[in-house]
């Protein structure tokens, strides 16, 4: 079977190049050409898998990392595929054109199982804890030091706006406050409350643009913490 | 409330609804029609990140900025300094009182987040908070299971509940705010696996 070239290890969401199977959300036949795919995976075509992983595999894992976490991602996207691919080849995906709510709810089933088998795996070995070998689920150095140059910058992006703006700030991200509650008690428009994140970002983005260029050792550390390979 | 149907067939999710959905801030029915989306487009997915990446810089920074570090002064270190005050200065500190006191409730609404670090060292001292203030708390999960989300209860000396709810995990931590803050007095901040309730790990919490 086709199962694409060799993976990284982290969560990004990766560049893909365009392949045959690629699907376009913004355009409208997509559906048509996912029941098309959907039929050559029953007639048992090698090459509809290789589609089928090129479109869906770096969402599935996109997913997966989101909520499990980077360990054994690889594994965890393989076993989610071929469950996704077994389904389909048994007839269990009825409408073909719902092809991505039927992927959809495979990954949340997998991510449901395989935190219940964290969970027993973590009470059956509860008395052998001080021997059982823990994964160490620390950022490395390197991410730790790029998010803390992230931090370093937005407290100067916060330096930047006025007391009311940090504190429009704190209530939507600290307090989870809700745009409507925020805007009603400090008497703002939806539009002066979305320019004041807007700015901030764009703010945060410049900055952090600025602080790379001339650096190419940090630009080559932020690409390898994020995952991207561009 | 937005209108969450930008995904239907066709489009693409609006920034807004990707920040919300990035900020867990979506109900299950709203976020299936983004998590399908997302299956299938790299460039939400790219903008997801972005946002997971721009709160996670904001939440740190805010409250890192907007609450300073000191550990809050014990109530007899306050009075022994009051107590070395000259006597005529005392009619005008009763007269401040008062203004304090009618001033309280506003500024207590208004007084930036206390930042606690509630760390899971065998060895770490019990974290100090000053009461009535709101609070934002950063619980460690280092080497927990790994789960989304936790269960979170706050209680008091005497085992009464004082919070309960669920935090997200943010890498091998988790944040809660209190916007009311807690009376002073020892509270125990308690995590649990979801689903089982077992609980997984203690912290110890002074307000004074």
């Amino acid at each position: 079977m086709a199962m694409g070239a060799t993976e990284d290890h982290r969560c990004g969401a990766g560049t893909s190049p365009d392949c045959p199977g690629r699907v376009d959300p913004a355009s409208g036949g997509d559906y048509a050409a996912l029941a098309a795919l959907v039929a050559r995976i029953r007639a048992g075509e090698e090459q509809a898998l290789a589609e089928l992983y090129a479109i869906f595999s770096k969402g599935i894992r996109f997913q997966l990392c989101r909520q499990l976490g980077p360990q054994e991602l690889d594994d965890k996207v393989h076993d989610t595929f071929l469950i996704v691919v077994e389904a389909i080849r048994r007839g269990n995906l009825r409408e073909p054109e719902r092809l991505m709510g039927f992927v959809h709810t495979i990954v949340r089933r997998q991510i449901a199982a395989y935190i219940e088998s964290a969970v027993n795996r973590r009470r059956n070995q509860a008395d052998l804890e001080a021997a059982a070998p823990m994964a160490d689920e620390r950022s490395s150095p390197e991410a730790q030091a790029i998010a803390r140059q992230k931090i370093e910058l937005m407290k100067r992006v916060l330096r930047e706006i006025s007391r009311r703006d940090r504190e429009i700030l704190t209530r939507f991200y600290i307090y989870e406050q809700s745009q409507e509650q925020i805007c009603r008690e400090m008497n703002l428009t939806e539009t002066q409350f979305r320019l004041l994140k807007s700015r901030a970002k764009a703010r945060f983005g410049e900055l952090g643009k600025k602080r790379l260029e001339g650096r190419p050792l940090a630009r080559f550390l932020l690409r390898a913490s994020s995952g991207r390979r561009d | 409330m937005l209108i969450l149907m930008s995904t239907a067939k066709g489009t693409h999710p609006s920034e807004e609804e990707l920040e919300l959905y990035s900020l867990g801030r979506l109900e299950e029915g709203q976020s299936t029609p983004i998590e399908e989306h997302l299956l299938v487009c790299e460039s939400c997915r790219r903008q997801v990140e972005e946002f997971d990446e721009f709160a996670a810089a904001m939440r740190a920074a805010l409250v890192e900025t907007e609450a300073p570090k000191q550990a809050p002064e014990p109530w007899t270190a306050r009075l022994a300094r009051l107590a070395a005050v000259p006597k005529p200065v005392w009619a005008g500190a009763l007269a401040a009182a008062i203004a304090l006191v009618l001033l309280l409730p506003w500024q207590q609404r208004t007084q930036p987040p206390y930042p606690v670090e509630l760390e899971a060292l065998r060895q770490a001292a019990v974290a100090a908070a000053p009461q009535g203030r709101p609070l934002v708390l950063t619980v460690d999960l280092t080497g927990l299971t790994g789960e989304p989300a936790y269960d979170l209860e706050i209680v008091d000396a005497t085992a009464r509940l004082v919070w309960r709810g669920t935090v997200r995990s943010e890498g091998d931590k988790a944040v809660l705010a209190l916007h009311d803050g807690l009376r002073a007095g020892r509270y125990w901040v308690r995590i649990h696996q979801p689903g089982t309730g077992e609980l997984l790990r203690e912290f110890g919490l002074e307000v004074d």
